[in-house]
């Protein structure tokens, strides 16, 4: 190649995980799982929305195993109480006192299946959690796992006896995206294999849980953001809070996000800068579902009307 | 460092200077030379940094109004008016200056501006008006920065920028001025012509000639009418005005004259005219000699073809008229010989025996008319403006004393003689030549041309035109040698008065039109190559210099950018350079040259940090590289 970049700790392994999920047990999911491991090393968390069925519980779990981290699974229905998925403490009767049963939010990743089914309570209990990366049972606090992901899907087109997130706790995702369909070959494929939910149980751990952390590190201090690359960032920020059909634009958390998941991107990319590719790259995602339209708009798809807004901006060149 | 506070000082003094230039020539000597001085000081102030007190103009400020206030009646109101703003122009550049005096120098240099345009609404005024706006808008500007801090210092480039921004702000306007320019009612006049005494005594020719009146006769070049017409030969260059049919005292006078059908023959040259006569007292309307037949305004046909407004000339018309360039009236059924014949009570022996003369030898009249010339030919006079002969016996003394006279010498003795001799004669009145300006392809005629001539009755012919002046010696006018400069800038004048003092809708439309039309047939006459080559050869350094200058300003970084970029787009013609980035074009390419010049100039620019010569070397390599895959 001719050029040699720096380094970056770890890459080539998580680069490596990535073409291998891709490759070979997860065929034609390779940008969601790239977001996803994008998510992870953030420290941030994604919320899936696409109709049952697409493969979002295997994917996580092929995700979790490749990784080497522990995986909790939530299925969300109304009745789902906060203490279902933090844990509780129960009666030992041989101890002869109350014991903390873990809950399945304390593992690295974490999937809540159908999000917008629980009621607001649980969804706000799950919230905090996720932001504050800890639980509080009964006056005890708990620290979660480190790296610790959430992985939420929610299901767009069913809306009876649903709890839709509101806006303002859409903002805690650092990302949204959809699974989509596989390409035709693809499904075929999967079709005349059947499941592979079996196989993906015995997928061997890729990386140490030390890499992982190295690269969450990395990710935070060894990519470099250039004054021209921030002033691009704004730049996308201010023309989403002056844009006539938004009434809220992208918040300064927006704004963090969009950087981080922007640092993600080009540590991916194996550059140790952020280049305006990787924040016009990750914009959509990041961006989309923060944005509140005007009560008269709802019906405009907001990623399209985000990356319109993204072909006005030039590009930061000299 | 450019310090603001001088660029605002130098600011103010141009904006005062326009204030003052267009009001000057009004002004009394004292206010006229009070402004240069003022300037001067205040220029002076600037580089020293010293300033008068207030304590002095103050005082000096109410004497100067009070002496002028002291002179002001009724009349001249406006005079006084500007003399004022020009005094307290002067005044207030010498004094000391806070944000509140740079304004009013502002408002003051305005309203001098707009003082002026109560003297004379000339195209000149729309520049001075334009060069004030262009340099209060960038004033003001420069004002809040000096408002804001004193001292402030800019570099170069800022300042650069302020002023380029500043300059935009007017320029931003135009169109909204475009738009005032179709709905504002315009005036015909100087505004507020009231206020100045006397206007409007300018006519071209005076409706009666009296030799010997005045020792001189003063030349004035002020415009009479300006005459949008082909090229006519020089010596057909006769304005037709008036006809002075008898005589009162020694004065030639128009009265009314007996019925007589006239008729211009149409067989010679017809010239069609479109004529813009200058605002004037007279009723009577110029065209080329012969008038046929005038339109585009109320007028009466005289018996003796002169042509009279029905409404006072007092402001801007516009009339057309198509003439004969012959010199013959012909007049069916003959004329009152007896009216045309009638002479003064007193005339001198002299010329009673040269008029027996020619009477005797003369068998018929234009016999008698050849005669004549003969007699004033060989009397050797000369045509002159000046030492002219004055009193009761002016003829006299023109013919056999002095031998020197103007027009209305030749025309009136010429015409006395002939009908002392018998011949029916009068006098027309109008003028003689004409400055054609190639440019708005126009005559323009001034009230210096004035001039007089006599028309003869030949039994059989009928009103034949003859110019006696130009039997003299001396007399032909001296081409026009128009200096190209003045011919452009009455081009201007012309075209404003046609265009915006008398506009109105329909003739913008209808030129709207025509320039559609026009653009359709265009061709470059036949000089215009040299013309473009010329100015080619200014503009060409004028451009590169430009060029060089702007190129200046680009950094090396951004002149490897544009290479790099035009390099890929040769290269990969199908791709869409414009707004993608670096990283893409690297990616869509699949090239692993584009690549690596995005990663080397990526890593500097997002990393904030300049290009190492080596990674420039690197780089250019790259482009050459890029560049040499072209087939």
């Amino acid at each position: 190649m001719g050029v040699i970049l720096h380094s970056l700790a770890k890459r080539d392994e998580m680069v490596a995980v990535l073409e291998n999920l891709s490759g070979k047990h997860l065929k034609g999911k390779g940008r969601a799982l790239r977001l996803c491991l994008m998510a992870l090393l953030t420290g941030g968390h994604i919320l899936l929305e696409d109709i049952p069925g697409l493969g979002k519980t295997t994917m996580a779990l092929a995700f979790a195993s490749a990784l080497g981290l522990s995986f909790g699974r939530v299925q969300c229905t109304s009745d789902l109480l906060p203490s279902d998925i933090t844990g509780l403490s129960i009666y030992d009767r041989n101890e002869g006192r109350f014991s903390f049963v873990k809950g399945p939010i304390f593992n690295n990743i974490v999937l809540i299946d159908e999000i917008n089914r629980a009621m607001p309570k649980t969804q706000s209990a799950l919230l905090e959690a996720m932001e504050e990366r800890r639980v509080t049972v009964e006056g005890v606090t708990y620290q979660l796992p480190d790296p610790f992901l959430v992985l939420a899907t929610q299901n767009p087109a069913e809306q009876v006896g649903t709890f839709p997130l509101p806006e303002s706790q859409m903002d805690r995702f650092v990302m949204r995206t959809g699974i989509g369909y596989p390409p035709e070959e693809i499904e075929k494929e999967i079709l005349m294999h059947g499941s592979i939910r079996d196989e993906i149980l015995h997928i061997p751990a890729l990386v140490t849980h030390r890499d992982l952390v190295e690269a969450i590190e990395a990710v935070r201090h060894q990519v470099y953001l250039g004054e021209k690359v921030t002033d691009y960032v704004y730049a996308i920020i201010a023309a989403t809070r002056n844009h006539p059909l938004i009434q809220t634009g992208i918040s300064t958390r927006g704004g963090i996000g969009l950087v981080e998941a922007a640092k993600a991107a080009a540590y991916l990319a194996g550059r140790p800068f952020v280049v305006p590719e990787d924040v016009r790259e990750v914009a959509p995602v990041v961006c989309a579902h923060r944005l509140i339209f005007r009560p008269e708009q709802e019906g405009v798809d907001k990623e399209q009307l985000l990356n319109a807004l993204l072909q006005e901006i030039p590009l930061p060149l000299t | 460092m450019v310090r603001v506070k001088s660029v605002l000082s130098t600011l103010t003094l141009c904006v005062a200077l326009i204030g003052y230039l267009p009001l000057a020539p009004y002004l009394d000597p004292l206010a006229t030379w009070c402004f240069p001085a003022g300037l001067v000081a205040a220029w002076y102030q600037q580089r020293s940094g010293r300033t008068l007190s207030g304590r002095i103009l103050t005082p000096a400020s109410i004497l100067l109004f009070l002496y002028y206030a002291s002179g002001m009646n009724r009349d001249n109101l406006l005079s006084v008016t500007a003399n004022l703003l020009v005094m307290f122009l002067s005044v207030r550049l010498v004094g000391e200056k806070s944000g509140r005096n740079y304004l009013q120098i502002f408002a003051l240099a305005l309203f001098c501006l707009a003082a002026s345009s109560l003297y004379n609404l000339s195209a000149l005024f729309l520049v001075y008006l334009l060069a004030l706006l262009l340099l209060l808008a960038v004033s003001l500007v420069v004002l809040t920065f000096h408002a804001h801090d004193a001292d402030l210092a800019l570099e170069h480039p800022q300042l650069k920028k302020v002023l380029g921004v500043a300059g935009l702000m007017p320029v931003a306007a135009l169109p909204i001025l475009l738009v005032l320019f179709v709905i504002l009612p315009r005036t015909q006049f100087p505004l507020w012509d009231f206020l100045n005494r006397g206007g409007g005594n300018r006519a071209g020719f005076s409706d009666k000639v009296k030799p010997g009146a005045a020792a001189s006769v003063t030349e004035v070049k002020a415009v009479v009418l300006r005459a949008s017409s082909p090229k006519v030969p020089e010596n057909r260059l006769y304005w037709r005005g008036i006809v002075l049919n008898a005589l009162e005292g020694n004065a030639w006078v128009r009265v009314p004259g007996p019925q007589e059908r006239s008729m211009v023959p149409g067989s010679a040259e017809q010239v069609r005219q479109e004529i813009y006569p200058e605002p004037s007292n007279s009723p009577y309307l110029v065209a080329l000699n012969i008038p046929r037949q005038i339109s585009g305004l109320r007028s009466v046909n005289e018996a003796d073809v002169v042509f009279k407004a029905r409404a006072p000339l007092d402001k801007r018309v516009k009339y057309e008229a198509v003439s004969t360039l012959s010199d013959l009236v012909r007049v069916n059924g003959g004329i009152d010989r007896d009216f045309y014949l009638g002479v003064p009570a007193q005339v001198s022996p002299r010329m009673r025996e040269a008029a027996r003369q020619l009477s005797q030898s003369g068998r018929s009249d234009a016999d008698k008319l050849r005669l004549l010339e003969r007699f004033v030919r060989s009397q050797r006079i000369s045509y002159a403006t000046s030492g002219l002969p004055v009193g009761n016996d002016a003829l006299d003394d023109f013919l056999f004393g002095k031998k020197r006279g103007s027009c209305e010498f030749f025309a009136s003795s010429s015409a006395i003689l002939l009908r002392l001799a018998g011949v029916p004669a009068r006098l027309v009145g109008g003028y003689r030549g004409g400055n054609y300006n190639q440019m708005g392809g126009y005559y323009q005629v001034t009230e210096d041309m004035a001039h007089v001539w006599v028309e003869a009755y030949l039994d059989g012919r009928g009103w034949v035109t003859v110019d006696p002046t130009a039997w003299s010696i001396g007399f032909g006018r001296q081409a026009a040698l128009g200096d190209t400069l003045r011919m452009y800038a009455d081009a201007l004048g012309f075209y404003w008065n046609k265009a915006v003092i008398s506009y109105d809708l329909d003739k913008q439309i209808s030129l709207v039109r025509k320039a559609g039309g026009a653009v359709r047939q265009l061709h470059l006459p036949a000089f215009s190559l040299k013309g473009t080559l010329v100015g080619l050869s200014w503009l060409l350094p004028l451009g590169a210099a430009v060029l060089w200058y702007l190129g200046r300003s680009v950094s090396r970084e951004e002149r490897l950018l544009r290479r790099f970029l035009r390099a890929v787009a040769r290269r990969y013609p199908t791709l869409t350079v414009e707004r993608s980035g670096l990283f893409d074009l690297a990616q869509r390419t699949g090239d692993p040259q584009v690549r690596e010049f995005a990663i080397i100039y990526g890593s500097a620019l997002y990393g904030d940090r300049r290009l190492q010569p080596v990674e420039l070397e690197n780089l250019k390599r790259l482009v050459r590289g890029i560049n040499q895959h072209h087939p």
